[in-house]
């Protein structure tokens, strides 16, 4: 897809891979967050990087 | 060699049996260079979307540059056994020879399932490798180097399997058919100039085939070809089923 940018259609369709559960995309760090995981799945280049080993987990409030 | 004329009217009779409507969702494991990805993502218009799904950083890369400006394409790095698509979200997913790589084929079919809507329909297309046929005087020695190419899948001969594992995860069948590549040319533009000589090289450094046997047989071939005499063929089987409603 076009250069940085997530789609929001395609927030309908993509899950995290380890909930199947939704995402919410942030634009500003380019992640996409799974709050049932606690994972940051990295946009780069605008490619969502769908593997929890590449996440970045969410520290514990 | 993704856009040699064999893999091109190999991506045009998956796209035949697949007859995407406009405004389908489908996802492209294992989408490579994402050729066959961008054809498909033309088929469903922009009311559709593709993910185009590759493990691989650098056909990402090329992927992405393709479809720049395609924005109902997606290019994403996930997992076969852990598709990141919410259930029952999609009305096609394709596999085009990627699942010989796959090592737990029943999960992968699981996940398919999964993310498919009911009447949605999977298209699987492998190769296998005992359907190679190739003009030789040496035989034994031809077997011993598709023997030895063998380990480049994790499974050289899924196709004969595929019907049951695709069953038993719950598919419905639809199609079975096969489309072979037939070459009598080494030549740069066709499949089998390119693979004969990954098989060579993979032969020799991690078949544990003698450099010089690789050689001579890379010779045969070559010698076949300067003669006219070449001949290769290899069938990929394409396999199409639906989740029942």
């Amino acid at each position: 897809m076009a250069a940085s940018e997530v789609d929001p259609k395609l927030l309908d369709i993509l899950v995290c891979p380890v909930t199947k559960g939704p995402l919410e995309y942030h634009a500003g760090a380019q992640e996409l967050i799974s709050k049932k995981a606690g994972l940051a799945f990295p946009v780069r280049d605008g490619i969502p990087i769908m593997l929890p080993d590449e996440a970045r987990r969410l520290d514990e409030d | 060699m993704y856009q040699n004329p064999d893999v091109v009217a190999q991506r045009v009779f998956v796209r035949e049996h697949l007859a995407l409507q406009p405004g389908e969702k489908v996802i492209d494991v294992g989408a490579g260079p994402g050729l066959l990805a961008l054809e498909m993502a033309n088929e469903v218009g922009s009311q559709g979307q593709v993910i185009a799904l590759d493990p691989s950083e650098d056909m990402r890369a090329i992927a992405n540059q393709r479809c720049d400006g395609t924005n109902w394409i997606t290019v994403t790095e996930g997992d076969a056994t852990a598709l990141p698509a919410a259930d029952a979200s999609l009305d096609a997913v394709v596999a085009t020879q990627v699942f010989e790589y796959v090592p737990d084929m029943p999960l992968a079919l699981e996940e398919c399932l999964r993310v498919l809507k009911p009447g949605g329909r999977i298209l699987a297309l492998d190769t296998d490798w005992d359907s190679a046929v190739v003009n030789t005087q040496h035989r034994e020695r031809m077997a011993m180097m598709i023997e030895a190419w063998r380990p480049h899948f994790y499974h050289a001969n899924l196709p004969g399997r595929l019907p049951s594992l695709i069953r038993d995860a719950g598919f419905e069948m639809t199609f079975m058919g096969g489309t072979p590549v037939v070459n009598a040319s080494l030549d740069k533009n066709t499949y089998a100039g390119d693979v004969i000589f990954t098989i060579a090289k993979f032969a020799e450094r991690k078949g544990g085939v003698a450099p010089a046997v690789c050689a001579a047989w890379l010779k045969e071939l070559t010698d076949l070809d300067a003669d006219g005499q070449f001949f290769f063929s290899i069938t990929r089987f394409l396999f199409l089923a639906i989740k029942p409603n």
